[in-house]
């Protein structure tokens, strides 16, 4: 919720007379359950984190765990006439880092939007 | 048409192209002239962040590599690549958001001190100016090769091109012109791939002819083919070569990474899109034009290998006796001849050439007699050149080729001049020993510093210190281990201090410097290395290639010691480091 938002429910709450009881206690709820802006900075450098952690993760799995580290096991598959973890380190890991990237960025602008901090 | 001809019209076409487009897309301020004012789309910023990226490195001598290396290849392959994941998840939105020219300001700001500041200058100069020899050299051997003139004025073609677009059109110009130099650069790196890749398996596409049977032959594969005959010469298998330790093929993958993310030139380019989450998507538009080309050189690599042991084996490989008649050799192999890249000696005085491991010498060495490897010398940077000939593709596939590794070449020059030229006339002069100069004087700063650059990179280029190969391994082993670092922390960790910053970039500076000194002489230096340059010579076998990832751990490890030391920075850079962290700036 962006500042500006907040500084209206509360102006709301304390200049309308004419909304019901239930109304005011969900308003009030609302402020409530939105925290502080800095609670929910930090939540959303939290949420960014993660969202950094899982596609690191995946990074280093089709970057260094299947192409280097596993890559004898994957040689005995194979796709066409590729061995596996040769494809995987030519071909495959590239493919990989390309997907991932545009994920990051979808998953991220999703994240900018739930937490109201996105550009216009 | 006659090749020459042919070459010159090509080339020439494509100069006029980029002249045209720098006078059209001249620079008027300094913002255009550092970051083409933020308003650069971000597919065409991928577009010239990708020509800005694949040099005449990536475009000349990478697939060479790979077709002597076979799997090992792999790690430029991941290592080019994966830096940019990296980029776009850990520097760029937020090198964005902190709205700045250039990576010393990043720095000298987040740490409060000029002193951190010029210390990045000195790291970024050193990058980029040994980066920027390795260019003006591919230019001035282009030009030598295909326009049959002498080097020096091969290098002073690229030169004053150069000069006419970079120095005219700034960060605008550059970008216009690198987007057209990116065409042409795919075009002519993909055509002979997919000619070559139709030739050999009947696939329209590389990426997948490479994993295909043969035409002709439905039964076999082409790899497996190329890994039988690797072996009946004696060689590896292609597929599982291990030219590397997996410690190494590991470190060397992170260096390459680490190192790709923290070259200035490029992270210079996410400074030109107009908001954070176009940022985010830039690094991933940037590598699918780069990945057009990575996902087409394993096939190039692997292909050319195969057409040149075929080539010299017209009888069956490892037949001997009707290896290829020396005197009955392709043009293509006299033409190189003559440049001192290709060289064949008949030792065994047969009148034919034959080639294999003469380290793991095959059966039918002793059988016949053999005298040692017959082709003394091929030069790896000489495959994708020669390329188009070995297949015996038509003359304009040959000049177009000639006209993309130029493009490369310049594209990336062009980039690397200007992170020069901000370094020098925005970060030095403006930002810490003249404040006050006003922006046309700046912009003049800027001009004439770069037309400096060009002719200091001109003359290193024609008159190299002698080590092509391993400023590479420098350039990347320092952004990895002394610019890399310390920008994540800036961003990661708002307890990061000044005196850290700079302890760990001199660490990340020095102790790379020289590791790669003691294995590569001092300065490269020829006979002043101290310490064998191979395996058992390597403290824990750790090659000097491979070292960036280390001196980054080294400079993460003193930043942190040194910083829990010292004070925490002032509140306002904790501030900053919060508001970078969030793309709308309103709300900081």
């Amino acid at each position: 919720m962006s500042e500006k938002m907040r500084d209206l429910l509360k102006k709301i709450l304390a200049e309308e007379s004419g909304i019901s009881a239930k109304t005011r206690e969900q308003i009030q709820q609302t402020l409530a359950s939105a925290g502080s802006l800095e609670e929910q900075r930090s939540a959303y450098w939290k949420a960014n984190l993660s969202i950094l952690g899982w596609c690191l993760g995946v990074w280093f799995i089709a970057g260094y765990l299947l192409p280097i580290f596993m890559v004898d096991a994957l040689n005995t598959m194979s796709i066409g006439g590729y061995p596996l973890g040769f494809w995987m380190a030519q071909q495959g890991s590239i493919y990989t880092f390309l997907v991932l990237i545009f994920f990051y960025a979808w998953w991220m602008n999703r994240l900018d939007k739930k937490f109201d901090v996105h550009e216009e | 048409m006659d090749l020459k001809l042919m070459i010159y019209l090509v080339v020439g076409a494509t100069f006029a192209l980029y002249i045209g487009i720098a006078i059209w897309a001249r620079a008027g301020s300094t913002g255009e002239f550092y970051v083409a004012g933020k308003g650069v789309n971000p597919i065409a910023n991928g577009m010239a962040t990708a020509a800005d990226w694949m040099s005449a490195a990536s475009f000349i001598s990478m697939a060479g590599l790979i077709a002597f290396l076979g799997y090992s290849g792999s790690v430029y392959l991941m290592g080019w690549t994966g830096g940019y994941v990296l980029m776009a998840l850990l520097l760029a939105p937020y090198l964005r958001k902190f709205g700045k020219f250039t990576v010393p300001q990043f720095v000298g700001d987040r740490f409060y001190s000029n002193g951190a500041r010029i210390v990045a200058v000195i790291c970024l100069l050193i990058i980029s100016i040994t980066y920027v020899i390795g260019q003006m050299r591919g230019v001035g051997i282009a030009f030598s090769r295909f326009l049959e003139v002498d080097i020096l004025w091969g290098l002073i073609a690229g030169m004053s091109i150069v000069f006419v677009y970079a120095v005219l059109g700034g960060m605008k110009g550059i970008t216009y012109t690198q987007i057209a130099q990116y065409v042409v650069l795919i075009f002519a790196y993909t055509v002979p791939a997919v000619f070559i890749s139709i030739q050999l398996t009947g696939h329209f596409l590389p990426q997948t002819g490479l994993g295909a049977t043969l035409s002709g032959d439905d039964s076999r594969y082409l790899l497996d083919a190329l890994d039988g005959m690797m072996v009946d010469l004696g060689f590896a298998e292609y597929t599982t070569n291990a030219s590397f330790s997996t410690l190494n093929m590991f470190l060397l993958t992170m260096a390459l990474m680490i190192g790709t993310a923290g070259l200035p030139h490029v992270i210079i380019r996410f400074f030109t899109v107009p908001r954070v989450r176009d940022a985010r998507k830039s690094a991933g538009w940037a590598l699918i034009f780069i990945a057009l080309l990575y996902t087409t050189a394993p096939a190039v690599g692997a292909m050319a290998m195969y057409n040149l042991v075929n080539t010299l084996y017209p009888g069956g490989v490892g037949n001997v006796s009707e290896a290829m008649v020396y005197d009955e050799r392709p043009d293509w192999m006299r033409t190189w001849e003559n440049t001192g890249l290709l060289v064949f000696e008949d030792k065994n005085e047969d009148g034919r050439i034959q080639y294999y491991n003469q380290n793991n010498p095959p059966a039918f060495v002793a059988e016949n007699d053999l005298q040692g490897n017959e082709l003394v010398r091929l030069d790896r940077d000489i495959m994708v050149l020669a390329n188009p000939e070995i297949a015996s593709l038509p003359n304009w596939v040959i000049a177009l080729v000639a006209a993309g590794g130029i493009a490369a070449a310049l594209s990336t020059a062009a980039g690397l001049l200007l992170a020069i030229s901000s370094a020098i006339s925005h970060d030095l002069l403006k930002g810490v020993f003249m404040p006050k100069i006003s922006e046309k004087n700046e912009l003049m700063a800027g001009r004439i510093s770069m037309a400096a650059a060009i002719l200091l990179a001109g003359y290193l280029g024609l008159n190299p210190p002698g080590f092509a190969a391993e400023v590479v391994a420098l350039a990347f082993g320092l952004a990895a281990s002394s610019l890399f670092p310390v920008l994540m922390l800036g961003i990661f960790y708002k307890r990061m201090n000044k005196e850290g910053a700079i302890a760990g970039m001199l660490t990340g500076l020095f102790t790379t410097l020289i590791y790669i000194f003691l294995y590569k002489g001092w300065f490269f230096i020829p006979g002043t290395a101290m310490l064998p340059d191979n395996a058992s010579g390597w403290i824990m076998g750790i090659s000097p290639q491979g070292f960036g990832t280390i001196g980054a751990i080294l400079n993460v490890t003193v930043a942190l010691i040194v910083c829990k030391l010292t004070a925490p920075p002032p509140k306002e850079i904790q501030a900053l480091v919060e508001s970078v962290r969030v793309p709308r700036a309103d709300t900081a």
